[in-house]
């Protein structure tokens, strides 16, 4: 089997964000990366089921899911969603997002239903339309718009995101206002 | 007689007494505010920027592996 070095190119563009979905959805780095590879070795198997030209970002995002859903249903119970401290083993430490940060919405993202969660991210993060999650995760577009919002309703309350003013980067003044420690 | 005024758009000014953007659905789940959602969008974004990082060498390697010419018959 030879690969199309434009497909190739394609294929290896699409990995970052692929990787990224996957973390989100496992809440674990080796995992994830497991699954990124099995998800290219499925591709690359079935590249010519691909349609040169249509969006190979969609189509490999399908194919992840569809691994995931599949090996979650298997393991269900026995696999816990992380809580966010495998952001310590990620390469890139965020600069403007604060660690406690990261770790706080980690854990509020994992307490979402694993469908809201995986709309959301495929719309709010990995950059595709409606039409594109709703095509990834087999469902109707309008089922994807109230995962989306459910699980943006359920974050602002997990978040205590009610005001605006109440949410900010810097936590510590915030805490200087309030009188409250920072912990 | 007076005449009505059409009802202004709810988000068009904050100082209005108007109904918050989260009853206008009624019953069942309330729709959230633009700035909350404002918010959380960005709050989103930024921990998914967190995740993404160059390609590991193990994929590149293994779809340059997969490149190389005899290796017929992979199914």
């Amino acid at each position: 089997m030879s690969l199309d070095p434009a497909l190739r190119e394609q294929i290896l563009a699409a990995v970052p964000s692929l990787r990224a979905f996957a973390i989100s959805l496992s809440g674990n780095v080796d995992r994830a990366d497991d699954l990124v590879q099995e998800t290219l070795l499925r591709a690359l198997a079935n590249i010519h089921s691909f349609q040169p030209g249509t969006n190979m970002p969609a189509w490999l995002f399908t194919i992840l899911r569809n691994l995931f859903r599949s090996e979650y249903r298997k393991r269900r119970r026995e696999v816990e969603y992380a809580d966010g401290s495998y952001a310590e083993t990620l390469k890139t430490h965020p600069e403007q997002t604060s660690h406690v940060e990261f770790k706080e919405f980690s854990a509020a993202l994992s307490k979402l239903p694993e469908d809201q969660r995986e709309a959301l991210i495929l719309i709010g993060a990995s950059g595709f339309s409606y039409e594109e999650a709703a095509e990834i995760c087999g469902c109707a577009v309008g089922t994807i718009k109230s995962r989306v919002n459910r699980a943006r309703t359920r974050l602002a309350n997990l978040l205590h995101i009610e005001n605006p003013n109440d949410f900010g980067p810097d936590r510590a003044t915030r805490a200087v206002l309030t009188g409250d420690d920072v912990a | 007689m007076k005449e009505r005024k059409p009802p202004e758009h709810p988000r068009s000014d904050e100082t209005m007494d108007t109904r918050p953007t989260a009853m206008k659905k009624g019953k069942g789940q309330a729709a959230l505010g633009r700035d909350i959602q404002a918010k959380i969008g960005q709050q989103l974004r930024s921990y998914y920027d967190t995740l993404i990082e160059p390609t590991p060498d193990r994929f590149s390697d293994l779809l340059r592996q997969l490149e190389k010419p005899g290796k017929e018959g992979a199914e």
